[in-house]
């Protein structure tokens, strides 16, 4: 734990947690595009940290070991907001709730959509690479899969986005 | 139509110009002979533009101790709580600020009030307990994972921070 504090430069848990917090919340954020289930998220990362940090192999490199836990943390948000939907039907009337994405135009809405529904390798490929601009090798160290496998996983979530993309326009009239 | 699909993978990497030079290259003699994977890496790097536009914007990060930051219904952390949700917020602000104040919390500290006990409790403690009290009516003051967190911390000895086991 001593040696994760000294290597990180801060001298208590609160300090590290205070440090990752803003890249723990973007990267949640970039994967649910919602306010309110990125700080679900955040929050559940944050605990994990806590509970895991004295476990951690010195060899570790938090960064890395943080967007793997965040990037499954909120790719595994879809049950939790099916859940809080049901709580939400009330307030679908309202205005949209302060710190929301402000976009609400009809291609940001479609691109969500068509993200959403890649699968867990594709999503989290073309968010990695393009919405936080990762390389290729480090989303494979960062998963430990093979750098092949991400591109292969970019490459079909990119053209699974521009299918379901078509589609949506097709039908839209 | 089949030489089309030997490119399938390798479309979306050339639009993104993630290919290798070997690789950029065959696909740009495949791209002269056929119109159709021409569109295609038009469309996709279109499609790559538009991503990082229009997804790339995040809101900062809300900070749960600003006043303006709670929801217009929410529990508001103000006087005047009653009834279950008052009982239940004093519990879990004594309850988080205790167990995770072992890790930062002065020797001295003044614990007769949750207020005292929020103020010397760590940053990760105010930022579980506040994030909890934002939930709308129907949600319990803690999720799942905060109050498995919890559990193991009822459970732990002298501040260690490697959770105990409860016993099945």
């Amino acid at each position: 734990m001593e040696a994760l504090l000294r290597r990180e430069e801060v001298d208590c848990l609160d300090s590290l947690l205070e440090k990752y917090r803003g890249h723990i919340w973007r990267l949640a954020f970039r994967f649910v595009q919602d306010a309110d289930e990125a700080q679900d998220v955040t929050q559940d990362v944050l605990l994990a940290l806590y509970q895991q940090a004295a476990r951690l192999r010195p060899e570790t490199r938090l960064a890395a070991w943080l967007t793997r836990v965040t990037s499954n943390a909120a790719l595994n948000a879809k049950r939790r907001r099916t859940t809080r939907r049901r709580y939400h039907l009330a307030a679908a009337a309202e205005p949209r709730r302060r710190g929301s994405n402000p976009d609400a135009g009809l291609v940001g809405t479609g691109l969500r959509r068509a993200l959403a529904a890649l699968p867990r390798g594709q999503r989290a490929a073309v968010i990695l690479r393009l919405l936080e601009e990762k390389t290729f090798r480090e989303i494979a160290e960062t998963f430990g899969v093979t750098e092949g496998t991400v591109k292969v996983q970019f490459a079909r979530g990119l053209s699974r986005l521009r299918r379901e993309m078509a589609e949506n326009r097709s039908e839209t009239p | 139509m089949s030489k089309c699909r030997e490119f399938e993978d390798l479309l979306p990497l050339h639009a993104v110009e993630e290919t290798s030079l070997d690789e950029a290259l065959a696909v740009e003699e495949h791209l002269g002979d056929c119109s159709d994977c021409r569109e295609e890496v038009i469309v996709l790097r279109e499609l790559s533009v538009s991503l990082r536009r229009e997804l790339s914007h995040v809101p900062p990060l809300p900070d749960p101790w600003l006043a303006d930051s709670f929801t217009p219904g929410g529990i508001a952390p103000a006087p005047g709580l009653a009834g279950w949700r008052g009982i239940a917020l004093a519990a879990g602000l004594i309850l988080a600020g205790i167990l995770v104040g072992r890790w930062s919390m002065p020797e001295q500290a003044d614990l007769r009030t949750p207020a005292a006990v929020m103020s010397t409790a760590g940053a990760g403690a105010r930022s579980l307990v506040a994030t909890k009290l934002r939930r709308p009516p129907g949600f319990s003051v803690f999720s799942p994972a905060a109050r498995r967190f919890l559990s193991e911390a009822a459970h732990r000895k002298e501040g260690a921070i490697s959770p105990a086991r409860t016993q099945p």
